[in-house]
């Protein structure tokens, strides 16, 4: 084939995926009911005092830390891996809404992080069939890489590909809904991920008391201040505003949680041609036993009933 | 054929231009080899700079939160800018106090990795800028922790 026939391929490649990409934002059918949190967007009254724009909302998101650290903090101290306490893929067919849909996203994707971080990847096989599903749903599921993630979910060999993608595929899910003003689910997923960290933190810490992870979940308490604000821009969505009812609920739960830093000047060395820097400040976080029960029973009770 | 064809081509293309998916001016194959960490290192997020120094914007700042006891990689790479000088990354406390920077204004050296080992929860800002004469530029910043 020469050149009008490459031309041709990538003519027509490229024609088809704007076809795609423009039917991926192609809800326009669709009651606002049935878009759910996805149609509230345009609607946000302009001068509303809960306004923050889809750039803001984008880079509160973006600065949240990954689930993984966490699941990576909860394997480093030595706890086993626990099937169990992770979300069921069996359930998927319980979301039904895109909103349901998009929390269940975060929340697998969650799950899916701590089951890379544990190297067991056979498992992690049903959890991507579940995001690839809930994301084609949302029409956002050609971000992910479905293919290449199912080859290197065959080998435990390649963790780190695994996470690769699968991280990037997330990430570009979520720069697509931003662009396509299509935040409000973003920020459910962004919910549904950290939501779900969290309580595989505080049934961790159940079991096993680890002071390292009772500080990690103290200091949730400024991203979850972080997540309530760009909540508060969908509380006129039911399904938005009974989530703001739970993660006010655990808020209250962190009222006497404090984080104190102190600052030292970092010492910075050059180590094979790299920069290594070492933080010289201190943090702490004051938190008693029963803030941590609190919180933990807060969470497993949002946590309940957005999983059904 | 050709001329449709083209004009077809030519209106997808601005509809992709339009939703920002192929706008960018660092191409993915920079973004996934910057994106390549030292061992145990895990892939977090990567982040396309594109400074155009319109009106007063002549650096770009992001928060991130980060947290005592992780190690944490960043690095720089260039997009299609031809800069001769690459693109500098500053990170700041949330008191905006500089706590390193990927340029030694001391001997003019760059780098383009750094390890940050935090010891202190919270937030900070990386702030990136281009020390061009026009403050211009474009380039990609990947960021990642260590597997504990």
């Amino acid at each position: 084939m020469g050149f009008s026939g490459n031309f041709f391929r990538i003519s027509l490649g490229v024609v088809m995926s704007s076809f795609l990409f423009s039917c991926g934002s192609g809800d326009k059918n669709k009651s606002k009911d049935d878009l759910g949190v996805d149609a509230l967007v345009a609607d946000a009254p302009k001068g509303d005092p809960n306004a923050i724009s889809e750039q803001a909302m984008g880079e509160i998101i973006q600065s949240i830390p990954s689930p993984v650290e966490m699941s990576s903090l909860i394997k480093s101290i030595g706890n086993e891996y626990n099937n169990s306490i992770l979300n069921s893929t069996e359930k998927i067919s319980n979301y039904t809404t895109n909103s349901e849909k998009s929390l269940a996203i975060g929340i697998y994707g969650a799950d899916l992080g701590y089951i890379n971080i544990y190297e067991k990847t056979y498992s992690s096989l049903n959890y991507l069939n579940a995001i690839k599903g809930l994301a084609d749903d949302i029409k956002v599921g050609q971000f992910f890489d479905f293919v290449t993630l199912k080859r290197l979910a065959k080998s435990n060999k390649n963790v780190d590909s695994l996470l690769y993608i699968s991280t990037t595929s997330y990430n570009n899910m979520d720069e697509y809904l931003r662009q396509q003003k299509r935040s409000g689910l973003s920020v459910l997923m962004a919910c549904g991920a950290w939501l779900e960290g969290l309580y595989i933190a505080g049934e961790v810490v159940k079991e096993k008391n680890d002071q390292e992870l009772v500080e990690r979940i103290g200091e949730q308490k400024p991203i979850l201040d972080s997540l309530l604000k760009i909540l508060t821009v969908y509380q006129e969505d039911p399904y938005c505003a009974d989530l703001i009812t739970g993660f006010e609920n655990i808020k209250k739960e962190y009222s006497n949680v404090s984080v104190v830093s102190e600052f030292h000047e970092p010492e910075t060395t050059e180590v094979n041609g790299e920069l290594v820097v070492l933080d010289k400040s201190k943090s702490s976080v004051k938190i008693t036993q029963e803030d941590v029960n609190g919180i933990i029973s807060a969470v497993e009770l949002v946590r309940k009933k957005v999983v059904k | 054929m050709k001329k449709i064809l083209f004009l077809f081509l030519a209106m997808a293309t601005m509809s992709l231009l339009d939703k920002g998916i192929i706008a960018q001016c660092v191409p993915k194959k920079v973004i996934d080899s910057c994106s390549v960490f030292p061992k145990d290192y895990i892939f977090s997020k990567a982040r396309v700079i594109s400074i155009e120094s319109k009106g007063d914007v002549k650096k770009s700042v992001y928060s991130v939160i980060l947290t005592k006891g992780n190690s944490y990689v960043i690095t720089v790479c260039q997009g299609k800018t031809g800069n001769k000088v690459p693109m500098v990354v500053n990170l700041l406390d949330n008191q905006d106090r500089l706590l390193m920077s990927n340029h030694n204004t001391k001997n003019d050296k760059y780098y383009n990795k750094i390890i940050f080992n935090c010891n202190s929860s919270g937030t900070y800002n990386l702030a990136y800028q281009f020390n061009t004469e026009d403050m211009k530029g474009c380039g990609v910043s990947a960021f990642g922790f260590q597997k504990r």
